[in-house]
């Protein structure tokens, strides 16, 4: 057997058998290395969030502003809204108006028209009454000259207007 | 006499500092050095996320990504379904296999003697990660079963059923492949190293310890790679 093994703990201070040397350039050449790559991935990592955060937050803030903007606009439209309808219901009371005051206008004058044309057929009428009456007054008279007219009522016609106008004479004279 | 050489060689495989359990005997170097891996890792967690504040600066900054990491990871290899409840076992596994590889690789170890063998990566030893394999066939097969219940072993059988003595048979190479592909790469670079330390001290050993630390941190991503892949092929539909 070889008497490997020391019996017991302690601390080797033989440089080349602990391989301290290469070891310690083994370390540095590795954390060299590896640390600066680790670092520059860290840092980029870290870039990477810190700006995606902000990028959230500038999202959130517009976010909000659009929506307050939406808000009022809504609001706005919301009273110009309100604002049409009132136009248009006072607009549509008042062409109702004047619609109802031209037809009453326009029943005036038919009202007119009517009592024109009656009273003018009512003259007419009259007209036609008289123009028979007269007419036959005309006729009857016509006969009766005509037909009762003999020598002797001739003669007795002639003397009342000869006398009638012997009197006449001397008044307008005087 | 004894070769001067293996006075300078401390690298003692198959030397262990026994502690002694009950009837069990454990190797105390790779429970020590497993403690300061948790140490490291609570440490790191405790500092950087002890006053989480939105915007990220400093050490939060990094655990931060870290999670990211893992859970980009986690998504790719299990799918966009079930992947976030296996987000802290793929964690852990990336985590504690990559802080014991690097730990080994880069702690100035062979200062502490101790009776019987030295300190180094926990994931040297084999039963690490044995451990840590077994406990990825164990969660992928409960991640089948929990989805798909007893129709899990459908795939056993699927696509075409003369496969089925492969597939047992993928039962038994998969922790077997994750364990010693693990354990060989840290081994592997742990003793080319000390050797080279024998042979030349200085200088020429350092291209190979950089190529270790390089692999070692591969091969903490390969392992919890190939963990989401295989729960992932647990948990997806048939298509």
């Amino acid at each position: 057997m070889l008497p490997l093994g020391h019996g017991g703990f302690g601390i080797n201070t033989n440089i080349f058998e602990t391989n301290l040397i290469n070891l310690a350039a083994v370390i540095g050449i590795v954390v060299s290395f590896v640390g600066n790559n680790l670092n520059a991935l860290l840092e980029d990592r870290r870039k990477t969030i810190l700006s995606n955060l902000e990028e959230a937050n500038q999202r959130a803030i517009e976010a909000q502003e659009k929506l307050q903007n939406a808000k009022t606009q809504l609001e706005l439209s919301k009273k110009k809204a309100q604002e049409i309808r009132d136009e248009g219901v006072s607009r549509a009371s008042n062409e109702i108006q004047t619609v109802v005051s031209q037809h009453e206008i326009r029943l005036a004058s038919l009202e007119d028209f009517k009592n024109e044309t009656v009273q003018f057929y009512q003259q007419k009428a009259f007209k036609e009454a008289y123009v028979y009456v007269v007419s036959r007054i005309m006729s009857r008279v016509r006969e009766r000259l005509n037909n009762g007219l003999d020598s002797t009522y001739h003669v007795i016609v002639n003397n009342f207007y000869v006398s009638k106008f012997t009197e006449f004479k001397p008044k307008s004279i005087s | 006499m004894i070769n001067p050489l293996l006075e300078i060689a401390e690298v003692s495989v198959g030397q262990h500092y026994y502690w002694k359990l009950g009837n069990f005997e454990l190797h105390g170097q790779v429970l020590i050095t497993t403690w300061v891996v948790i140490a490291i890792l609570l440490a790191l967690s405790l500092l950087g996320n002890s006053n989480l504040k939105p915007t990220p600066d400093g050490l939060q900054n990094f655990t931060e990504y870290i999670t990211e990491y893992i859970r980009d990871l986690a998504k790719t290899q299990i799918g966009e379904e079930d992947y976030v409840k296996w987000v802290p076992f793929i964690g852990t596994l990336f985590l504690f296999i990559f802080v014991s590889n690097w730990s080994g690789a880069l702690l100035p170890y062979h200062i502490i003697e101790i009776p019987n063998g030295e300190l180094a990566a926990p994931t040297n030893d084999i039963n690490t990660t044995v451990a840590l394999a077994l406990l990825t066939s164990i969660s992928y097969f409960y991640a089948g079963i929990s989805k798909k219940g007893l129709g899990y072993f459908k795939r056993y059988i699927s696509p075409a059923a003369f496969l089925l003595p492969i597939n047992v048979l993928e039962d038994f190479t998969k922790p077997v492949s994750l364990s010693f592909r693990l354990f060989g790469n840290i081994l592997a670079d742990e003793l080319v190293v000390g050797v080279l330390v024998s042979l030349v001290p200085l200088i020429v050993p350092i291209p190979i310890m950089l190529l270790g630390v390089f692999t070692s941190a591969v091969q903490a991503l390969v392992f919890a790679t190939l963990a989401g892949a295989y729960i992932g092929e647990a948990v997806e539909d048939h298509h």
